[in-house]
């Protein structure tokens, strides 16, 4: 443990200044959506919607820095020389990365609450997720699995495209072990529990059969499921990685 | 004298087409200063990357103080590289700062007085040294662990002859007489005087390895005009 805070110490060091510069220009421009309806008189709606679906993009490069951060460990001298397994290599940059996206969704609960305040606006987040706190929680935890099992699998293909020792023919070997990664477990999981990705959304109307809310049920088993078999595969990858930078991945 | 580095029968393909070593066996011992000599391109680099646990053996053993080469045989191995240990956004003083808190036998003391003696300064930039300066570095970095196996990977490959002679003073004054250490270099002329004894490598098998003082007494050369006469063969 001692060994993947020192690595995630280090981990950090290198992208710090990175992180920071993104972090003061999404702040910025999000400052900037936040009062846009009161300086220019943008409509608050569509703003709040672009605000909204721009928190996208530190998800995205949240994800982004993990296998950047990854990559570029098993090239480095500094990182494959130290006496310290293979294991705490692949954990560094997740154990970074899903501080971050675990604290993102707090980020945008709140920006949401203060844009609400500023604009006057009546916005929830997850509405209708939000109606039960379980389903906040079960929404939460999809959504970080969702991108930890999806960051796993991308370390995984990074580190078999390092240990094919043909060195052009990596990255082909890499693309093709993510995709058939990605069939696999779908084609699996729709065997296994007839998986339809509806989230069990059911529209509660009115006798002129008019929306008037939704309800989810995050809470079921072909979900769970599916999430149970997502974790079997991602410790398979774990195991395999760990022994294939231990024994195969060459400098 | 303990083994220190022992490699058997190792063999080492890259591709189909490329043999980087064939068959290669050798046993270094404690208290040794090793050369391991020979032209560009002949595996010594390939050597040194095995024993340091980066790159594994097609076929054959490598094992340290007689661990397999991996995790733990890099806790008792000190490896320069010819590429950067350090990382770009680091000073000096950061480096030494990763080296302590991921070998438990580097000493801060050696490095700082090594540091000093090499006049490389612990605030500037690691990647605003030049060439010279940055093998000063790693060559501190290198040799301030009390580490049973050293590497040293052209150490002196691209310095000028004033830098080269602060290294080769270095490497003799802070080495420890406990472990062996291993210097691959092709300037055979620059480094001999520091051998105990050396490794010749054509096109990746060992062709001789002798003690120094054998090649002197028994084909009464230096190490230098054996080297030349070898190589000379090929």
């Amino acid at each position: 443990m001692n060994n993947l805070l020192k690595i995630m110490k280090y981990d950090w060091k290198r992208n710090n200044v990175a992180f920071t510069t993104f972090t003061a220009v999404f702040a910025i421009v999000q400052l900037f959506l936040l009062f846009s309806h009161s300086l220019l008189n943008w409509n608050a709606n569509i703003v709040y919607i672009f605000s909204s679906v721009g928190f996208i993009v530190p998800v995205s490069m949240i994800v982004v820095f993990m296998c950047k951060t990854y990559a570029a460990n098993l090239s480095s001298y500094s990182r494959r020389l130290i006496p310290v397994s293979g294991g705490w290599t692949i954990a560094s940059p997740l154990v970074l990365g899903s501080i971050a996206l675990i604290l993102l969704p707090f980020v945008f609960y709140g920006y949401s609450e203060l844009y609400n305040a500023v604009t006057g606006s009546n916005f929830h987040v997850l509405n209708p997720i939000v109606d039960s706190l379980s389903n906040v929680a079960a929404a939460l935890i999809i959504y970080f699995w969702t991108l930890l099992f999806l960051t796993i699998a991308i370390q995984f293909s990074i580190t078999l495209a390092k240990s094919v020792s043909i060195k052009k023919l990596g990255p082909w070997v890499g693309i093709a072990a993510f995709f058939i990664i990605q069939m696999v477990v779908s084609w699996i999981d729709n065997l296994l529990f007839d998986n339809d990705g509806s989230f069990n959304f059911v529209a509660e109307t009115d006798s002129a059969a008019n929306v008037i809310s939704y309800q989810v049920q995050l809470w079921n088993a072909q979900l769970w499921g599916s999430a149970i078999l997502q974790a079997v595969v991602a410790a398979i990858m774990f195991y395999t990685m760990v022994k294939l930078l231990n024994k195969r991945v060459q400098l | 004298m303990s083994s220190i580095l022992k490699l058997t029968s190792v063999s080492k393909r890259y591709t189909s087409s490329r043999n980087a070593l064939h068959n290669v066996s050798f046993d270094l011992q404690a208290g040794k200063v090793v050369g391991l000599l020979g032209s560009n391109g002949s595996g010594k680099s390939t050597i040194m990357k095995m024993a340091a646990g980066l790159l594994q053996p097609t076929s054959g053993t490598v094992s340290v103080t007689g661990i397999p080469v991996g995790t733990a045989s890099k806790a008792v191995t000190s490896f320069m590289p010819d590429r950067p240990m350090t990382e770009s956004w680091m000073r000096v003083k950061d480096a030494v700062l990763f080296y302590q808190d991921f070998f438990s036998d580097f000493d801060k003391v050696k490095a700082t007085e090594m540091l000093r003696f090499m006049n490389v300064n612990e605030d500037e930039r690691v990647g605003a040294l030049s060439k010279g300066m940055s093998e000063r570095l790693h060559l501190s970095l290198a040799l301030s662990r009390n580490a049973k196996l050293y590497l040293l990977d052209e150490p002196i490959g691209g310095v000028d002859l004033v830098a080269r002679d602060k290294i080769l003073d270095a490497i003799l004054q802070y080495y420890s007489e406990e472990s062996c250490l291993v210097v691959s270099t092709h300037l055979v002329s620059d480094i001999e005087r520091i051998f105990d004894e050396v490794v010749f490598i054509r096109n990746g098998s060992v062709v001789l390895h002798e003690e120094v003082e054998t090649i002197r007494m028994k084909y009464g050369k230096s190490v230098e005009e054996k080297f030349k006469e070898v190589y000379a063969e090929s």
